[in-house]
């Protein structure tokens, strides 16, 4: 049965929620920023695209180019709120719903289409009718339809703003041999470096590629797939949609400072906020992991160290023990740090974990979830360490491609 | 930007068919009318939920209302400064 997929796109989303919100920002160039005196913009309003500024740039750049840019603090919550209102919407249309990121969704109309819509793209009006009213009339999305969720996905990234664009048999190849590789998911820069120098610049192109010279240079994995995109098949990347993982495999939390540290102790703090957070979560959703890891970088140079354990972890001191005591401390800083990362993964149920017999984990396990039935009531960090007293707290933030998407329940 | 005020304020509000919508609110004893409301978000906080109504008052200006829906208190967060 050939299936009908929707592809939902809010336009420019961190910013045009803000302008949603405030009047005096709509139709001006925003850029959006991490928080008050970060510099680099996480987003831009669809003004700033048509000025030529990108997602990315350095603030202080993007005034020479465009003075009157206005730069607004992000907020994430709300972003995170609006895309649960946003669910709720595409469940309106279908209960088939995947919410790919904060701000794309795929709906699959398949079974209630002929019921609801007698045509396709009333159900695509309908879809940009209801997130007008749930969030405002200044929020506009694309909607891309076709039979799979590559050729959707495709259809709402060149459609124009606002629009709606169906990819059918009619249109399917004219599209393939003229879309851009950066409107293709899955395709990403170094794929698109390397398929470049083949002389493929589109999609269709790749289908007139000799195919060994395609497994020679793309593997026998990125073979196959760069064929199947080139005839507009699903790639594996979308077709695990289908297949969502019983629950998450790691766990993972990166800041990037406001300064480049070299204070140890304000290193240890900002480690130690970051493990708070990746064990809270990881305990909320009743997992343990065995697999640490930890980076830190500054503008140019990365030190990164991982270390698998024999059991598994999911109590702060546990975690802290390994990535700081273990990896970050047997290791001799080189430079100044910015950027932080730590995670934990191999996850597994905790209570398929064979438990110690001995130790201390049931004394960890009641600190761990009297401490959690606190952050439960009254937030996380409610209850902290010393180490966080006296000093802003890092707190959880959702990001954009929404890694964390089963913790949020999205 | 948002200049950032967390005072409380005494707000005039319809519920009506389970919503709550305010119309008016006495912030440092001036009576601010709302015009729109632009944005509603709903943030949990622990156990705690706040609402946040982002509003267009008399002045034209953008406030963003909070309203901790555990203790009913209410409070005008941030102010749009052009």
């Amino acid at each position: 049965m050939t299936k009908t997929i929707l592809h939902v796109d809010i336009n420019s989303y961190f910013a045009t929620v803000l302008q949603q919100e405030n009047p005096h920002l709509r139709g001006k160039p925003i850029g959006v920023i991490k928080a008050e005196g970060r510099t680099c913009l996480i987003a831009v309003s669809k003004e700033a695209k048509l000025r030529g500024i990108q997602t990315g740039s350095r603030l202080h750049e993007v005034m020479k180019l465009c003075p009157e840019i206005v730069a607004v603090p992000a907020s994430f919550e709300r972003y995170l709120d609006a895309t649960q209102r946003l669910k709720k919407v595409f469940t309106q249309i279908s209960p088939d719903v995947f919410i790919y990121s904060l701000d794309e969704a795929f709906i699959d109309i398949t079974d209630c289409q002929k019921y609801l819509y007698p045509t396709i793209l009333t159900a695509a009006e309908k879809v940009q009718a209801l997130i007008k009213a749930e969030l405002g009339e200044w929020i506009t999305c694309n909607v891309g339809i076709s039979h799979n969720r590559l050729l959707s996905k495709m259809a709402s990234e060149i459609a124009p703003k606002g629009g709606v664009l169906r990819i059918d048999d009619t249109n399917k190849d004219a599209i393939l041999a003229e879309v851009s590789f950066k409107d293709v998911c899955g395709v990403g820069y170094r794929l698109e470096k390397k398929l470049a120098a083949l002389g493929i610049q589109h999609p269709y192109e790749i289908r007139l590629a000799d195919p060994d010279e395609l497994r020679r240079v793309f593997g026998p994995f990125w073979s196959q797939e760069l064929l199947k995109i080139a005839y507009g098949e699903e790639s594996h990347l979308l077709h695990q949609v289908d297949h969502p993982p019983e629950h998450m495999k790691s766990v993972s939390r990166s800041i990037t400072g406001y300064h480049l540290y070299d204070d140890e102790a304000a290193i240890k703090r900002i480690l130690y906020n970051l493990i708070e957070e990746v064990t809270y979560k990881v305990r909320r959703m009743e997992l343990a992991g065995r697999y640490v890891w930890l980076s830190v970088s500054d503008h140019d140079r990365s030190w990164s160290a991982h270390r698998t354990l024999s059991h598994h972890i999911r109590h702060t001191s546990e975690l802290f023990e390994v990535a700081y005591q273990q990896l970050y401390l047997g290791w001799q800083r080189q430079f100044k740090v910015i950027r932080f990362a730590v995670g934990l993964g191999l996850l597994s149920r905790e209570r398929q974990v064979p438990r110690p017999l001995f130790g201390r984990q049931d004394k960890l396990d009641k600190v761990a979830r009297a401490m959690d039935s606190i952050s439960n009531d009254y937030g996380l960090f409610t209850l902290r360490s010393g180490l966080l007293l006296n000093q802003e707290v890092i707190r959880p933030e959702v990001t954009g491609f929404l890694g964390d998407r089963q913790y949020y329940g999205l | 930007m948002y200049q950032t005020l967390h005072e409380t304020i005494q707000v005039i509000a319809l519920f009506s068919q389970g919503n709550c919508t305010p119309k008016k609110y006495l912030w440092r004893g001036r009576t601010f009318f709302i015009d729109q409301i632009t944005l509603k978000s709903d943030v949990k906080d622990g156990g705690v939920k706040w609402r946040y109504f982002s509003v267009v008052a008399n002045d034209s200006n953008v406030y963003r209302l909070s309203w901790n829906l555990d203790s009913l208190e209410w409070f005008v967060e941030e102010v749009w400064i052009d």
